[in-house]
């Protein structure tokens, strides 16, 4: 009995600074900065409260709208690019599994870059005077154009494209390991009654892989909500501020103009944003398989 | 067990309570070949007064200086950090981060070193709290001549002239205007714009933030002349910097580029006049100029105030001061530098500073005007915007500050 106290003691000893630390830097620092949006915290940070003007001042912003709107562009092609693609590849792969390690270190490998060299990567083939379209000319189709960055329609596209370039990889891993984990007999039971592979896989297999997909939504959206390096790699927020996501507005605020105030207030905006969106379907999830 | 865990935590808490020092630094971000140079001047002079050099070198101002706000919360700033003066002298001492240098000023009697205009971009409140050491000139032309001379056109004088020869210079498969991909090399570019619209007062009245000069028709004539070069600009420049922009120009891409001196250094292997040229704004006699320098961070610590006093006296030497300032390709903030120092562009601007009128540059501006601008200018530029939209987005811009 002594023995147990002592090594729960030991657990408990042991895990506390890293709950300490996750608490206070996770938790602590977001309060700082929800608090620090209601002051006039300008060049450095203050405490004078002064309501929600940051907020007015962000809600009438055409930048801020635009590059709020970016997020969702962003977010939606992320998430579903993502899931689509990695699922697809996934149930691929699952169906040749002799094959499947090979792919999988192929599919895997894009991950494994830092989001800034996936984005310079993307740079220098989308840029037009050196990459792809310049290539394409020099092969003497002399008037084919392929100008995303420097289109401010499309070039929010190419800097989700890229992203989803980037982790599809890690859905794919995350599937296919769930899928090798359901039971063969339902494989066999739906061969003998010539169910297609495709309904297979929509009906039976991944309704039983939720958790799957829940932890894929999870890292993804965080994702989302921290994408600032692959921006920036890609296309500076450009042209103008055409591809800016709220990471760089708030990034803008509070280092380049000396206004941590706006900057809190829209990076609050961003976090709340995702978590309107994610939270409710976590707790529908988290809550269905307690039951 | 246990025992040995709490040891390693104490020792650990010990370790971080005890790192709290002077470390004397200067953060900066003067990185270019010149700067560099310039920098290792200021060095010297404070190396040969005493001074042990730290520095922290980071890629863009704006870095530099949040690690500095940073630090200074942290209660261990550098000693200075180095940035534009004016506006952000401004910013830097209403947060209480400027060192109060009223002492050093008296004894060295700094009000008798520098004009009463320079003095004041280094002044808050009547005290000295930041220290210019250079007068950067910034709407230069960079022209390579080689490319002009290639499709039979004459070095521009005029902004019709200009415009002319871009055409041709198209046609000639060149790109005719360099630019890049940000907003301040956009803004940069868009100072010429201005000038050629309405010359050295209504340049100066907009950026005082003057409503009537930035409603008129002068400003619509602006916007106009910026959609005009656009025509003639490149579709790499989407996120391009400054040094690849300034490249196209250097290796004959490109016939013209709009930027600050700091461009000069890329030319460093052609004759200026004959292969390339350096023109201040051809279409009016008006130089756009701030001061750049120093701004000293407040510390209490004693080695932090004696690295101060003696970075302060290295700065304020005028022979370190020009020697600096030939080293980057702009001229010196003090008074009585000898013009037979200087060559090349640096003489340029010198003449026009003599003989043309002087306007205070927009980087030297509050944070709040300068943004405004910016974020009209790269609106505009990469947007569809009429001329007339773009004079009336500035307008409510600066309104809304």
């Amino acid at each position: 009995m002594k023995g147990y106290l002592q090594q729960r003691f030991v657990i408990a000893a042991a895990l506390a600074p890293t709950v300490l630390i996750a608490v206070y830097f996770i938790w602590g620092f977001g309060a700082a900065t929800a608090y620090l949006s209601f002051t006039d915290s300008g060049f450095l940070p203050s405490t004078k409260l002064i309501g929600l003007l940051h907020y007015q001042k962000l809600f009438s912003s055409a930048r801020w709208w635009n590059t709020y709107g970016n997020m969702f562009i962003f977010g939606g092609i992320y998430l579903f690019g993502c899931l689509g693609i990695g699922i697809t590849v996934a149930a691929m792969l699952d169906q040749r599994s002799h094959s499947a390690i090979v792919y999988r270190t192929i599919y895997l490998y894009p991950i494994a870059m830092s989001l800034i060299i996936t984005g310079l990567a993307w740079q220098w083939v989308l840029s037009p005077t050196t990459g792809l379209q310049h290539f394409v000319r020099s092969l003497g189709f002399e008037n084919f154009g392929l100008n995303i960055l420097g289109s401010s329609e499309f070039a929010i596209y190419a800097v989700a494209g890229a992203a989803v370039w980037h982790s599809t990889g890690l859905v794919i891993v995350l599937f296919l390991a769930g899928m090798k984990g359901i039971d063969t007999d339902l494989w066999r039971a739906a061969r003998i009654d010539r169910i297609p592979i495709w309904r297979t896989y929509t009906s039976i297999v991944l309704p039983q892989l939720r958790s799957v997909l829940m932890t894929a939504i999870v890292l993804l959206s965080f994702n989302v909500v921290r994408s600032f390096d692959i921006v920036v790699a890609l296309t500076k927020g450009g042209p103008g501020r055409a591809s800016e996501l709220p990471a760089l507005y708030a990034y803008d605020f509070y280092f380049v103009r000396g206004n941590i105030g706006r900057g809190s207030a829209a990076a609050v905006i961003m976090v709340v944003s995702i978590m309107v969106i994610v939270l409710p379907y976590l707790l529908y999830e988290l809550r269905s398989r307690k039951q | 067990m246990i025992k040995r865990y709490f040891v390693a935590m104490v020792a650990t808490a010990m370790f971080l309570a005890n790192t709290s020092y002077a470390e004397t630094d200067v953060s900066h971000n003067w990185n270019a070949e010149g700067e560099a140079a310039a920098l290792a001047v200021f060095k010297a002079t404070y190396e040969s007064l005493g001074g042990t050099w730290k520095e922290s070198a980071f890629p863009k101002t704006e870095d530099s200086q949040a690690s500095t706000k940073t630090r200074f919360l942290g209660g261990n700033p550098p000693m200075a950090v180095q940035g534009a003066l004016g506006g952000s002298t401004a910013d830097f001492a209403n947060a209480g981060m400027s060192a109060d240098l009223s002492a050093y000023a008296a004894s060295g009697n700094w009000d008798d070193l520098y004009t009463s205009g320079i003095a004041g971009s280094g002044k808050h409140d009547g005290k000295w709290v930041s220290i210019p050491v250079f007068v950067d000139t910034v709407n230069w032309l960079f022209t390579n001549k080689g490319v002009l001379d290639a499709a039979g056109v004459g070095e521009p004088t005029t902004w019709n002239d200009f415009v002319d020869s871009l055409s041709t210079l198209k046609n000639a498969g060149v790109i005719p205007v360099a630019i890049g991909g940000e907003d301040w090399q956009e803004t940069v570019a868009f100072d010429h714009m201005i000038l050629a619209a309405g010359g050295a007062s209504f340049y100066e009245n907009v950026m005082s933030g003057d409503l009537d000069a930035i409603g008129s028709d002068a400003m619509v004539q602006a916007f106009a002349n910026f959609a005009t070069i656009r025509e003639f600009t490149d579709e790499g420049k989407a996120g391009r910097s400054w040094n690849d922009t300034n490249n196209l120009v250097v290796s004959g891409k490109a016939a013209y580029i709009f930027m600050g001196p700091w461009a000069t250094g890329g030319y460093a292997d052609m004759e200026e006049g004959k292969d390339w040229s350096c023109r201040l704004t051809p279409w009016s006699n008006t130089v756009t100029a701030l001061a750049d320098g120093f701004h000293f961070i407040k510390s209490d610590n004693s080695a932090d105030k004696e690295a101060q006093r003696l970075f302060a006296a290295a700065l304020t030497d005028l022979d370190t001061q020009v020697k600096a300032a030939a080293a980057k390709g702009t001229l010196p903030a003090m008074k009585g530098a000898d013009p037979a120092e200087f060559s090349g562009c640096s003489t340029k601007a010198v003449d026009r500073m003599n003989s043309g009128e002087t306007a205070t540059h927009w980087n030297a501006l509050s944070s709040g005007l300068k943004s405004a601008l910016k974020d009209t200018v790269t609106a505009f530029w990469n947007g569809d915007m009429s001329p007339a939209e773009g004079r009336d987005a500035l307008l409510a811009a600066v309104k809304d500050i």
